[in-house]
């Protein structure tokens, strides 16, 4: 899926945060309209009509209004990853556009631990407002922080038949950021399936995003969040971020490796295929994933499982774990 | 005047609709003093060209007439995109002029699949006619005509509409009557106070007019005296509209945004017949 990086404002500092590196020394802070309506061409030639909006937070672009209501027109489907720290003004613009349908916004929520309270209070006006609108995404990087405060978020704002989107906090490659230590992910992997069990009851659903590994998962759990209809994906799907200035890379976590400024006009298959190329050959002269046994693991073979985000393997050496993570 | 041929008449402020408008009327029959009377035949064809704010103002607009015409003297993004669906299914075109508030607008407003036209003056701005010259070339999703580029290149061929066509001024065919009653042939004629007659008037004594004389031979004149028209390439497209008012007007702007257009396409020519 394509996605746009309207701002490198956040009024957030999550360690873990793999976005704000990326969008850090482009030209503007914002990304102009013109790009927007460039970017939508793109989209709307392709049978897929799909985007995601992202930042930074992206509702702190001044027109983030209008950039919604134009996807909307253009029949592009949005999904709008926010953390819903908004102003009253934002949100009274968005309740103009109830009812539109063809969008829907992603919250991130953090523990409570890392959040302020005056944060959690602006997020839940923001849930509760949309309710019907908003699925919650989770950031898993620190094995030891529960995510229990999950169900709470959900039953207190009112949130039913709702997604969960569960991501890993990844190493960014040449960056400093926090992220999840491989050997970690099995206990993180038991943290989300106590999660996705004490939200089922809500019919609220988990869904993987890139980057697990298959093998963090032991079979009872596999078969445990199968029961619970838990979208897994164990798989590297090729996304296609566009950020300010006409520049465009596949995947946050190497955004310095996969980087290119394109054509206003240039088709958006060629632009992913120029990536997609780019991407290959990294994944060819790096590894075959993040363990030696995944050379020759079936699973892989048959692409099943991607094993891992292989960021962590470009990164090795380089990088610096979550402090919290390590101790 | 043969009476069977199709009149376009733009009447400006028509009393049939109790806001500010011109309402372009075809019609097989020209008369005039009937048409200002509201008395239209079931084959006459209304359209209206009315500023957004009238628009937005008059939700009933629409099941008065058979089309509108958007006059965006000065909006902005947000009215627009809130307005986008009601503006697709009654809103025949927009016309811009440079003055808009939100510059952007030429490439959204087709981008959201509302034809534009672009009103011919001369104080755009270079960087706006190249955005949207390039958003015309360029755009792989574009399905809607952004005049004046789309009609230059059948004329290329010598075919479609040139100009005059497009801005409503084909001598003979295309009247504007003023508030005063008034009969010339478009709004700029009318700023320059020349008038063929009053509506009163017979219609078919009007080309026998000194003033219908003078538009009629312009295009001969303009080209024998002028060697910027004479030796202008896009001549068989403009045939003097930009300076027939104001023989001095510069139209720089424009001949270097058509010949992008031309050659852009020549070379889409050259390519599919594998002419590199």
């Amino acid at each position: 899926m394509p996605n746009i990086v309207l701002t490198s404002f956040c009024n957030r500092s999550c360690e873990y945060c793999f976005a704000m590196e990326a969008s850090k020394g482009s030209d503007g802070q914002y990304i102009d309209f013109q790009e927007i309506v460039n970017i939508a061409d793109k989209i709307c030639a392709t049978p897929n009509k799909f985007v995601g909006l992202l930042g930074g937070e992206p509702t702190l672009h001044p027109q983030f209004h209008e950039i919604l209501m134009y996807m909307i027109e253009r029949g592009i489907f949005v999904s709008v990853f926010t953390n819903g720290i908004c102003s009253d003004s934002v949100l009274n613009k968005l309740e103009r556009l109830r009812g539109r349908g063809g969008f829907k916004y992603i919250v991130n929520s953090n523990p409570p631990s890392i959040e302020s309270e005056q944060n959690q209070v602006r997020q839940d006006i923001f849930l509760r407002r949309f309710a019907t609108l908003c699925d919650i995404s989770v950031n898993v990087f620190n094995p030891d922080i529960s995510l229990d405060y999950v169900r709470d978020v959900a039953q207190r704002n009112g949130l039913k038949n709702a997604k969960i989107r569960v991501g890993i906090a990844q190493p960014i490659v040449g960056e400093s950021n926090s992220y999840l230590p491989l050997e970690s992910y099995p206990r993180a992997a038991a943290n989300i399936v106590q999660m996705a069990e004490s939200v089922w009851d809500r019919n609220i659903t988990v869904h993987f995003d890139c980057g697990f590994p298959l093998c963090a998962f032991t079979d009872e759990q596999l078969g445990k969040l199968t029961r619970m209809k838990a979208g897994l994906r164990f798989f590297c799907d090729m996304a296609l971020d566009f950020g300010q200035g006409l520049n465009a890379w596949s995947c946050f976590p190497m955004f310095k490796q996969c980087y290119t400024s394109y054509d206003m006009y240039e088709p958006m298959d060629q632009l992913a295929g120029r990536l997609k190329e780019r991407i290959l050959f990294l994944r060819g002269q790096q590894t075959f994933g993040l363990y030696s046994e995944c050379r020759d693991c079936v699973y892989r073979k048959n692409e099943v499982c991607a094993g891992g985000c292989f960021s962590h393997a470009i990164n090795k050496g380089r990088d610096k774990p979550s402090s919290s993570a390590v101790s | 005047m043969e009476d069977r041929s199709k009149f376009s008449i733009t009447v400006e402020d028509f009393s049939l609709f109790p806001v500010p408008n011109w309402a372009r009327i075809e019609t097989y029959h020209l008369d005039f003093r009937k048409l200002l009377r509201g008395n239209l035949s079931p084959d006459d064809t209304v359209s209206l060209t009315v500023p957004l704010g009238v628009f937005l103002a008059n939700p009933d607009l629409p099941q008065r007439c058979n089309n509108i015409v958007l006059r965006t003297d000065d909006t902005n993004l947000s009215i627009v995109l809130e307005n986008t669906r009601r503006f697709r299914s009654t809103i025949s075109h927009c016309t811009l002029s440079p003055n808009q508030t939100d510059s952007s607008l030429m490439v959204i407003l087709p981008s959201l699949g509302i034809p534009i036209t672009l009103l011919p003056y001369e104080d755009w701005r270079q960087d706006d006619i190249d955005t949207i010259s390039d958003y015309f070339l360029f755009s792989p999703s574009l399905n809607v005509r952004i005049e004046p580029f789309f009609s230059l290149v059948p004329s290329m061929n010598g075919d479609g509409l040139n100009m005059w066509d497009i801005f409503q001024e084909r001598l003979g065919n295309t009247f504007y009557i003023d508030v005063r009653n008034r009969v010339t042939l478009s709004e700029r004629w009318a700023k320059e106070n020349v008038f063929f007659g009053e509506a009163r008037d017979d219609p078919n004594r009007m080309p026998g007019t000194q003033e219908w004389r003078q538009i009629e031979d312009l295009h001969a004149d303009l080209f024998s005296a002028l060697t910027e028209c004479s030796t202008c390439q896009h001549y068989h497209f403009c045939h003097g509209f930009f300076k027939a008012v104001n023989r001095q007007r510069d139209c720089t702007l424009w001949r270097s945004a058509f010949s992008k257009v031309v050659e852009t396409y020549l070379s889409y020519n050259q390519r599919t017949a594998g002419i590199e």
